[in-house]
């Protein structure tokens, strides 16, 4: 547990842990902001130890430039792309910003999606990569013929290399997004229990553009996909954007039957929600990639009522979780369910930029 | 901070404007070059002359050379039936190395890539097209490209342009390095090859 005032530094460090495992912030925050102000770069040398004892280290540089230059190292060895060094270290993070999975647009579940995926399906990560960048290509390819005015026959051919590419790619991602909202649900109900006490069970489905048969074969996606797009490239060009393919797809969570999560929840439905979700994707990585996550919640008490709060810690207390990093202004109740002195749980002070530990 | 030279300035500008060079490296080049004995800076002088004097592309197939058309293009012992199709003269050296490949190139001069202004009409394939109708012989195309989105787009787009007119045409496979251990190949390659595993 890291324990100090709002903006001692408790967040940096989290952010550090997050930068060493997925070379990027789980705030989202743009490489560059997370220099010192004054400073010009940043420089990160973490070690890792996994469940069989084996150890990682992992070096992140990073400076402003310009151009700005980041290199990361895997014990020793220049890493090509930052992507591989994701999903060797599994990690979750909670922050009081991912109210926006359950609350937010569709975009923000993809968001979480595409986190949990690209860490636990190395294929899945390459996969995603390549859609996004034939996607832009394909959207600027899209803005250019609109703006000339290209005759359609003219587009269409084209335009004809970068749907193959956009279509075969977002059949798989889809695929693999179907089959993950299957093998994910029971790890979310199971979750959804613990942190709420009661017993009502919140169902996903997954809805990508309407499409209503096997979301899990890739092969109907295709063919759903190419059929969208011969019924729906006229519109794209006029509106100079790709309509079709996996950026377009919905995870939906429900409350109950037919009830959006997004719409209906109560805010202590959403917290929840959100918890277990979190909670999910922890037990779902650890299944998946066979290492126990690193666990980072992020001034998620504040948020939570004194019940769900009183469960969330009695979850981490038994040991059920691997390691855990918990920051929180306050401490009040962490001392009376966790037992600092012991070897289990360390309790460290943030205070005008240095750690202490007590 | 500024040379006293304008010389030396301007020698720092045009260095710092090459690919991977930043200001700190051409100075660096600068200064070193300055300490060189004459000769040795004439003669780089001279090569970069030289360079835009001499060295031209192929007029058939695009690749690198000084007389045209190039060796290779002149070559009668070469297979004037397999145009192997690559994005840079430099691809044509690294298949040349293998000493597996008896046919002729073609060098398109990059990949198709729309987010850099970059469409058919900016590579030599408009070139392509007129070989092929010229030279009637070719059964094969080999499509050599990168594997990455831009050389799939582009291998898509030529497949379905040259479909008519030629009888064959393959893609080189992606794999593992042959002679590296498996444990130094990056994951995604590794991944990709494990979804493209053959039987045995
Ligand atoms: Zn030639």
């Amino acid at each position: 547990m890291i324990s100090g005032q709002n903006g001692a530094g408790k967040t940096s460090i989290l952010e550090a842990l997050s930068v060493a495992a997925l070379t990027k912030s789980f705030t989202e925050a743009a490489d560059n902001t997370l220099v010192q102000t004054g400073a010009e770069n940043f420089s990160l040398d973490a070690q890792f130890l996994s469940d069989l004892g084996v150890g990682l280290r992992s070096k992140v540089e990073y400076h402003l430039g310009p151009p700005a230059r980041k290199s990361i190292h895997v014990n020793n060895d220049k890493l090509r792309r930052a992507s591989d060094l994701i999903g060797r270290i599994p990690i979750v993070a909670l922050t009081p910003d991912d109210k926006v999975i359950t609350g937010g647009s569709p975009e923000e579940r993809r968001r979480f999606l595409s986190l949990v995926l690209s860490q636990s399906s190395r294929l899945y990560l390459e996969d995603e990569i390549e859609f996004r960048k034939a996607l832009r290509h394909r959207n600027s390819l899209l803005g250019n013929l609109r703006e000339q005015g290209t005759s359609i026959a003219r587009a269409s051919a084209l335009l004809a290399p970068w749907t193959e590419v956009v279509i075969e790619r977002s059949a798989r991602i889809m695929s693999r997004r179907a089959t993950f909202i299957k093998e994910f649900s029971p790890f979310l109900l199971e979750s959804y229990e613990l942190v709420s006490g009661a017993s009502e069970s919140p169902p996903l489905r997954y809805a990508p553009m309407g499409f209503e048969h096997d979301a899990e074969s890739a092969h109907q996606l295709r063919a759903f996909l190419e059929e969208e797009h011969n019924r729906r490239e006229q519109e794209e060009l006029k509106r100079g954007m790709t309509l079709i393919g996996a950026h377009r797809d919905e995870l939906v969570i429900l409350i109950a039957p037919e009830r959006e999560a997004k719409r209906f929840a109560s805010q202590g439905q959403h917290k929840s929600l959100l918890v277990a979700m979190k909670l999910a994707e922890f037990s779902y990585l650890r299944d998946a990639t066979n290492e126990t996550p690193i666990l980072l919640l992020d001034d998620v008490f504040s948020e939570l009522d004194a019940a769900r709060s009183h469960r969330l810690l009695q979850l981490i207390a038994s040991g059920r979780f691997g390691q855990t990093f918990i920051s929180s202004t306050t401490r009040e109740n962490f001392d009376e369910m966790i037992d600092f002195s012991s070897n289990q749980h360390r309790l460290f002070v943030v205070a005008s930029g240095k750690i202490e530990t007590r | 901070m500024l040379y006293t030279s304008p010389a030396l300035e301007t020698l720092i500008e045009r260095l710092s404007s090459l690919p991977t060079i930043g200001r700190k490296t051409a100075a660096r080049l600068a200064i070193y070059l300055f300490k060189q004995p004459d000769a040795e800076v004439k003669s780089l002088a001279e090569a970069l002359y030289h360079l835009k004097e001499r060295v031209r592309t192929c007029s058939v197939c695009g690749n690198i050379t000084e007389d045209d058309p190039c060796a290779i293009c002149r070559d009668p012992r070469r297979d004037q039936s397999i145009i192997c199709i690559v994005e840079e003269p430099n691809d044509v050296l690294v298949i040349e190395r293998t000493n597996e490949f008896r046919g002729l190139y073609h060098v398109l001069g990059g990949s198709l890539s729309p987010l850099d202004g970059v469409g058919p009409d900016e590579l030599r394939i408009r070139e392509l097209l007129l070989r092929l109708s010229e030279e009637k012989g070719v059964r094969e195309v080999i499509l050599a490209l990168d594997p990455n989105v831009e050389g799939e787009a582009t291998v898509l787009y030529l497949a379905r342009l040259l479909h008519p007119i030629v009888p064959r045409i393959t893609r080189i496979a992606r794999g593992i390095p042959i002679g590296s251990d498996l444990e130094f190949v990056d994951d995604a390659t590794l991944a990709k090859a494990l979804e493209g595993r053959l039987l045995v």
